[in-house]
């Protein structure tokens, strides 16, 4: 048997590799995920390793859970003499670390995405860069910066350079560039190392720190010391070994990649090898009708049932195999491929350590191929099997269907309903996103494998349809192809299935980005009441005198400054705070109000705040009831809600304090954004460019107006929808190679066919295009339906999260778009088979058996 | 007889067809000269691989000969593109084939109308329905061919063969799969289309009977013509070829 297998892929050779690349890809996407993920786990593990060597014992701030953007928490400096103190404790010193990136030549070093860090110098055995050139600082207004980053700027040491500060920008010169751990490349991160006097200064850290690192004395276990000194210091603290420090640090970045990064990615390979096993079953399925008398002939001579099973599920086998090894090869790929993908799209990078291959990836690649190839060729292999050996002698003899085939339509409308159920559900239910995320998206596979089920009684009347204008078409190229494409239902839906999926896919995110966009836009022109939008460039907070400097322009009005921190509070959990100028805030934004009204936002006391609805609702909380918040540093304080408002996108779910209110609980001083408002009159281009040179100390913030502020967040969108384009695009890239396979054999079964037609005068040039036309009705029909299931799909989803303020809306022109990427596609697919077919002798025609 | 060779539907000079090369070289056909004037009912017979149907192969455009020339019509094949020879098969030129040939998801109309559509050719229902009537199978227009018999599906075969009114209709074998009553019937047509419409057949067959319908007996023996005769009766074209075949 096994040699029979392989004689008959050898004999079909084009079919098999073609059929292999189906499953290839979306193995090639599995492991270059898995590689891609371990590389970057690995990266971070190195530059925490690297960012505690020499760090027996570090000592820092307590807190109960990661902190907002602006929180920085403090130790008092006087703690680094106590901690001196302690027997066993060799040397200990200061560690600060703040975001400011570097202006050289006025122009501010822009790193969207990586972060900007500024660290103190810490004496030599906590040093976690080495230098490169020339010294580390000595004394103030002096600085050493990564060395990328003085190759990228041009800088030589003793240059000039700028710091943006809190306090503005400081001109400090260059003495020195270091490397950074011994990563490959720690993306777009700039690293800029200042005395601590210096960065204390900068940024109003006078007196404190943010972590004390200590080395033990020889024969003192990091161990214990860390117990000693923990003994010595208030409980606010946080005593721990270097080793222990460094693991925490990694283990928060490698269990956001595992949990978030890792299966969104595989989502996409899964999807892949979703549609790769469709290709698989058809082709198996074509070719175990063509071979009905070969597979007869086995039967007569002898051959069970099951080795006829067994002969065509080896097949399969192989051809898993095959794409598993080279899979594994191409996931390699891939993975440098999702590098440069993150790098364009997102600028700044993530850090990547080089490839590594495991015995884990490995045996992942090759049980994925073998296990979807297998899987999807088993149902033609029990028809297979279904061949009577009276089929070698009988010419045009079919395989008996299975009883339970006339059931495919209500099974397939079942698996519909059922689909639908659970992405209603996945949309109702409470639990967590991922949990939530799988439910809708297994609903999503049913709905999908259930409209590939019953694509076939659409075949005619969609072939019809979309064959129209190619009937138009002089000669008969037109209808010939659609008949073609109609002679055989089955085939022509599982191969337009395929493509179903992907542009369906696509078609659900452009529709849901585009109500995602509508919704933040809206947002934004509903709440905002302000003309001017003052921000971070890499998503920072910007320092507190930039938004004095923005109040004191000529022109500007109003300014609302907002703090936020995260907190915790018993029933809505994690909640974000926003503290704001309770007078400002009122005449600043604009709300919805469920209880209460602007007044209680304008005269908003101290121990009060206003919730948001989703607050309110998940907390259990009305109006004149208390709520009790925590902050990361462990302290609470309760407060007493003054009104409810809604508003579903910018401070959802969200809790607003006054700024004394706020400051109570949270140390965060810097406004993660400010609103501005002009003079009645102001023209607001005007005073944009007069706020742009206020702020020229603070290189870090920008000002936008709303409109440009809204098409920042739309192109934000985009870059994201882009990536999932990119992703979405190889399932896209896979099914044309089964549009390839069907065509391929579908005219290698008609071969007498086109000889006939060519003997009766059709040219070359009308055979390639009944050929290419047969697969555009094939592609034109996947495009079809997956644009319908992709909006339908959408518009089920915007329902479910109508609540969340998200709307629906049909992005038109990508749709259209899609269509004709579609209908390229089936005009790629078909070249070459195309080419085969007119490569083919007319006499093949005449020639009997 | 061909005295007037140029005026000839199909006309053919030192036609050699050759397959191979060096010592394994076989001539399918070697310098066969032969002339099909208009309105002539002509049948080539032989033994099994003597060159029958690459000599009509060779005719038609369908196979390109090593050496010689054919001329369709008039037009010499030799010079002709890819294009221009489907072109001229489209319009000179109609197929019989043995296999009947017919595209399985078309109906018959569609089937006899499937030559002129490829053509571009408009406003041809009557046409084809005229064509379906004169093969007898007016009332099964709107079947495929698997809902018919051989020998109706034969006629199909005929009508589109007929229905671009070409000058030289090609047939190998056509009764080959047929019983001889079915059989019959096709030859009457092809026989039809010589009388009243003038057309010129070139059939090949294997059976004497069917032969003796045909104004014309060639015969063929290692890819060249041996035997070149008007009026045979069936027991002279039986014994002509039973002393080629040695079997
Ligand atoms: N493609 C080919 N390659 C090599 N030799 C060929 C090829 N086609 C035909 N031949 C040879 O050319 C010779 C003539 O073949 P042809 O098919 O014309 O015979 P035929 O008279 O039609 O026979 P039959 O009565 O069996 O149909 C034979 O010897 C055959 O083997
Ligand atoms: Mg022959």
């Amino acid at each position: 048997m096994i040699r029979l297998v392989l004689a008959g892929l050898r004999q079909r050779k084009l079919r098999a590799a073609l059929t292999a690349i189906a499953i290839l890809l979306g193995v090639a996407m599995v492991t270059g995920t898995l590689v891609l993920t371990s590389q970057i786990t690995r990266a971070f593990d190195e530059i925490f390793q690297a960012a505690n060597s020499g760090v027996d014992v570090r000592v820092s701030p307590r807190t109960d859970f990661e902190g907002g953007l602006s929180n920085v928490p403090t130790l008092p400096e006087s703690m680094v003499a106590q901690v001196r103190g302690v027997e066993g404790v060799r040397a200990a010193a200061p560690e600060l670390a703040a975001l400011g990136s570097p202006v050289v030549n006025g122009e501010y070093v822009q790193s969207t995405g990586a972060p900007s860090f500024v660290f103190s110098l810490t004496p030599d055995p906590f040093r976690s860069t080495e230098l490169a050139s020339g010294a580390y600082p000595a004394r103030n207004g002096e600085v050493a910066v990564n060395e990328a980053l003085a190759a990228n700027e041009g800088l030589d040491l003793g240059d000039r350079l700028g710091i943006a500060t809190r306090d503005g920008v400081k001109q400090v010169t260059l003495t020195g560039t270091v490397t950074f751990a011994n990563v490959s490349s720690i993306g777009g991160t700039t690293i800029v190392i200042a005395t601590k006097d210096d960065v204390q200064r900068w940024f109003d850290l006078e007196g404190r720190v943010n972590s004390i690192a200590v080395a033990a004395q020889p024969g003192v276990t990091p161990q214990a010391l860390a117990r000693r000194i923990a003994a010595n210091l208030p409980a606010t603290v946080e005593v721990r070994t270097g080793q222990q420090d460094a693991a925490d640090q990694a283990q928060q970045t490698t269990e956001a990649i595992n949990t978030f990064l890792r299966p969104a990615l595989l989502a996409f390979g899964v999807i892949a090898l979703f549609v790769g096993a469709f290709i698989i079953f058809n082709t198996f399925s074509i070719t175990v009708a063509q071979r009905l008398r070969e597979l007869g002939l086995l039967r007569t001579i002898g051959a069970s049932r099951r080795q006829v099973m067994a002969s065509v599920v080896g097949e399969a086998l192989v051809i898993g195999l095959v794409a598993g090894v080279v899979g594994l090869v191409a996931g390699y790929g891939f993975a440098a491929l999702l590098v440069w993908v993150f790098d364009t799209l997102l600028p700044g990078g993530i850090p990547v350590a080089g490839a590594q291959i495991s015995l884990g990836i490995v045996l992942t690649a090759l049980l994925v191929g073998v296990l979807v190839s297998v899987v999807a060729a088993l149902i033609p292999a029990v028809r297979a099997s279904r061949v009577p050996p009276v089929a070698a002698l009988r010419e045009g003899a079919e395989i008996p269907r299975g009883r339970l085939s006339r059931f495919t339509p209500l099974l397939a409308g079942l698996l519909a309903v059922g689909g639908i159920v659970l992405i209603v559900v996945g949309l109702q239910s409470e639990g967590g996103a991922t949990r939530r995320l799988l439910v809708m998206a297994l609903g999503a596979l049913l709905v999908f494998l259930a409209i590939g089920g019953l694509l076939r009684y659409l075949v005619p009347g969609l072939s019809r349809l979309i064959g129209w204008p190619l009937e138009r078409t002089p000669g008969a190229s037109g209808s010939l192809a659609r008949q073609n494409a109609t002679r055989n239902p089955s085939r022509t839906a599982a191969t337009a299935a395929a493509l179903m999926i992907g542009i369906g896919l696509v078609s659900f995110v452009a529709v849901f980005a585009q109500g995602l966009k509508a919704s933040v836009t809206g947002a934004i022109d509903d709440t905002l009441r302000g003309d001017l939008i003052i921000s971070g460039k890499s998503f920072q907070p910007i320092p507190a005198a930039s938004a004095a400097a923005v109040r004191a322009t000529p022109g500007v009005a109003d300014v609302v400054a907002v703090l936020t921190d995260e907190a915790r509070s018993a029933g809505a959990g994690r909640t974000t705070v926003f503290g704001v100028d309770p007078g400002a805030a009122a005449r600043g934004l604009s709300f919805e109000w469920v209880d209460g009204s602007e007044a209680d936002l304008r005269g908003l006391g101290p121990g009060q705040v206003v919730v948001e609805q989703d607050f309110a609702d998940s907390a259990g909380v009305g109006v004149g009831d208390p709520v009790t918040l925590r902050a990361s540093s462990g302290a609470r304080d309760t407060y007493r809600v003054a009104g409810v408002f809604r508003d579903r996108i910018l401070f959802e779910g969200g809790v607003i304090a006054s700024r004394t209110g706020f400051g109570r609980l949270f140390t965060a001083r810097d406004p993660i954004f400010v609103l501005a408002t002009v003079d009645p009159g102001a023209d607001p281009v005007a005073v944009k460019d007069a706020v742009a040179k206020s702020l020229a100390p603070f290189p870090a913030a920008e000002v936008r107006t709303n409109a440009e502020y809204r098409d920042e967040i739309s192109s934000r969108v985009d870059s994201i929808l882009y990536l999932l384009y990119v992703l979405l695009a190889m399932s896209v890239v896979i099914s044309l190679f089964g549009i390839v396979n069907t065509l391929v054999l579908s005219i290698t079964e008609r071969t007498r066919e086109i000889g006939m037609l060519r003997a009766i005068g059709l040219t070359r040039s009308q055979l390639r295009r009944m050929v290419r036309y047969e697969s555009v009705i094939t592609s034109g029909i996947g495009g079809v339906i997956g644009i319908i299931l992709g909006v339908v799909l959408a518009w089920v989803f915007s329902l479910g999260l109508r609540d969340e303020g998200i709307v629906f809306r049909i992005p038109w022109t990508q749709l259209v778009v899609f269509l004709v990427v579609a209908v390229v596609a089936g005009v790629l697919a078909a070249v070459l088979p195309a080419r085969r077919a007119a490569r083919l002798d007319p006499l093949d025609a005449l020639h009997y058996e | 007889m061909q005295s007037d060779s140029r005026d000839a539907a199909v006309l053919a000079e030192g036609l050699g067809r050759r397959y191979g090369d060096g010592e394994a070289a076989i001539d399918a056909l070697a310098d066969v000269s032969i002339a099909f004037p208009r309105g002539q009912f002509a049948a080539v017979m032989g033994p099994s691989g003597s060159g029958k149907s690459t000599l009509l192969h060779c005719l038609a455009g369908l196979d390109r000969p090593t050496a010689g020339a054919v001329v369709i019509d008039g037009t010499p094949l030799a010079g002709l593109s890819d294009r221009d020879l489907t072109v001229l098969r489209r319009s000179a030129i109609g197929f019989v084939f043995q296999s009947f040939n017919l595209l399985p998801m078309l109906t018959a109309r569609e089937n006899v109308a499937l030559p002129l559509r490829i053509a571009g050719t408009r406003d041809s229902d009557a046409r084809v329905e005229a064509m379906l009537g004169e093969v007898g199978l007016a009332d099964r227009a709107g079947h495929r061919p698997s809902e018919l018999s051989g020998g109706q599906q034969q006629r199909v075969a005929i009508a589109r063969a007929l229905v671009t009114e070409p000058t030289v209709i090609f047939a190998d074998e056509p009764t080959g799969n047929l019983d001889s009553a079915s059989g019959q019937e096709i030859l009457d047509l092809l026989r039809r289309a010589v009388d009243e419409r003038g057309r010129t057949v070139v059939m090949v067959t294997h059976d004497p009977r069917a032969a003796t319908i045909a104004d014309r007996v060639v015969l063929l023996s290692d890819g060249r013509v041996v035997l070149d005769r008007s009026g045979m009766d069936a027991d002279e074209i039986y014994d002509a070829v039973r002393t080629l075949d040695p079997a």
